[in-house]
């Protein structure tokens, strides 16, 4: 029985084998050799194992391997149109990035309108009261004993804003009997033709009565007072935020339609000129 | 055949050219994937695989020995090709018998100096060989195929493995001392082969 072989001695019998050892380790593999019949017997097995692998036949492909175009991944005569295809490729995603852009921009610059509708919509009896309020109390300094009036004065009003606001020619009709007493009312009634004018109006009727000689005082108070009130009115506020609305929001649509058909059509040349290219 | 014209023209995008590579070192490549899958469907495929990686990683062959850069490359595509094997295991829908790897393998016996008995002593050696050379580790695999069956030297094997010289001599040697444990079994079954081996080797 043989003894078992380290690696290092299986390393030198099949690179001996192979005519790869240095001269000098040949050397002294050859002298080890003639000593050691183990180290002999395993050189004997070792190249009989080698002779078996070499005597064999090498075998030949079954079939072709060359490469068609496709399988080598090759786009033919794609040179002229490729020269194009960077260009549409490119912008299409720029057209992609300024449609995405503008559609962010669309969405904040939106995002102000929409609060303008509901402020318009839901609380328009609400804001009203309190300016009422005011002008109702900043009324009394004018007008002496006219401070029993005012809560009487108020109650109506927010009814009839709130009429004047479901249908303002009719709460404007309805009101201005009460107005038509005191001249000085009348250019209140043209300054104020929203629901901002009924109160003005009625106020001045029982001052009249009391002393006509303050009315064009007291009116002029009256415009005052109203013309700051006047401005901030949401009604107002409604119509100042849309008109600029209405004429934003088109343009951005034709940017938006227009960016989308530049990258979509772009980005179908690009296809079609990648396709024409590989084919 | 220009090799280096050959290769020079297919780094240019010529098809063809490489196609003409592809022709004659077909057999080659298709020889070390078969023996180192040990059944022709894989290696028909890592063969094919090979080829299409040679022509894309063309630009990285710096000149030396242009066939141990193939032969690097199906090696490497084996090993792929084995290591996805062992992840998804298949068995064959039929098992292969002597008769199939004949049939399946007709380059074998085609000795016509052979007689019936030698050419079946012949094919159950070659059986026993692919059998014993699945039994090794890739690695040393690979170095035995090469340099004892494709009959490369050591420093074309070595650059095929993409390894020092020291690394292909240390493989071969434990991958032939392992090969020669496997095939002792079959020694005395295959007297006349054995017989063909000693008398071509003496």
């Amino acid at each position: 029985m043989m003894r078992e072989m380290t690696n290092r001695e299986w390393e030198a019998l099949s690179a001996y084998l192979d005519n790869e050892l240095a001269p000098k380790e040949r050397a002294r593999l050859e002298t080890r050799l003639k000593e050691d019949q183990d180290l002999h017997m395993a050189l004997g097995e070792l190249r009989r194992t080698r002779a078996i692998l070499r005597s064999q036949p090498k075998m030949r492909a079954p079939r072709n391997f060359t490469l068609t175009p496709e399988m080598a991944g090759i786009r033919a005569q794609s040179r002229p149109a490729s020269r194009a295809y960077p260009f549409f490729r490119l912008a299409s995603a720029l057209a992609t990035i300024a449609l995405v852009l503008v559609l962010v921009g669309d969405f904040f610059t939106a995002k102000p309108a929409a609060v303008a509708t509901t402020r318009s919509s839901a609380p328009i009896t609400a804001p009203l009261s309190p300016q009422e309020a005011q002008a109702a109390t900043n009324a009394p300094p004018g007008m002496g004993g006219s401070s029993e009036q005012e809560p009487q004065g108020a109650v109506p009003e927010n009814s009839a804003a709130d009429q004047a606001t479901q249908e303002p020619s009719m709460g404007v009709m309805a009101q201005s009997p009460l107005g038509t007493p005191e001249p000085s009312a009348q250019p209140l009634m043209s300054l104020a033709p929203n629901t901002q004018g009924t109160p003005l109006a009625e106020l001045p009727a029982p001052a009249a009565k009391a002393s006509p000689t303050e009315t064009p005082a007291e009116a002029q108070a009256q415009v005052l007072q109203a013309q700051p009130a006047f401005e901030p009115t949401p009604t107002e506020v409604v119509r100042l935020a849309q008109p600029p609305e209405s004429t934003r929001v088109p343009d951005l649509r034709y940017i938006e339609i227009g960016l989308a058909a530049v990258a979509l059509l772009s980005g179908l040349a690009a296809l079609y000129l990648r396709r024409m290219g590989n084919t | 055949m220009d090799e280096a014209a050959l290769i020079q023209d297919a780094l240019h995008g010529d098809l063809d050219a490489f196609n003409r590579l592809v022709l004659a070192y077909q057999d080659m490549v298709y020889y070390q994937a078969y023996r180192m899958m040990g059944e022709p469907q894989g290696a028909e495929d890592a063969t094919q695989e090979a080829f299409v990686s040679a022509f894309r990683k063309l630009k990285s062959y710096r000149g030396g020995s242009f066939k141990a850069w193939l032969l690097r490359i199906v090696t490497n595509a084996c090993y792929d090709e084995l290591r996805r094997q062992k992840r998804r295991p298949t068995t064959p829908l039929e098992p292969l018998d002597a008769d199939d790897e004949e049939i399946e393998s007709p380059n074998w016996l085609a000795d016509d100096s052979e007689s019936p008995e030698e050419a079946a002593a012949r094919a159950e050696l070659n059986e026993a060989i692919q059998n014993c050379l699945a039994d090794l580790p890739e690695d040393f695999r690979a170095a035995v195929v090469l340099v004892d069956l494709q009959g490369l030297d050591y420093s074309e094997a070595a650059q095929a493995i993409g390894k020092p010289l020291g690394t292909i001599k240390s493989r071969l040697a434990r991958a032939r001392s392992r090969l020669r444990d496997c095939l002792q079994g079959f020694w005395e079954l295959l007297p006349a082969a054995f017989r063909l081996v000693e008398e071509s080797e003496t």
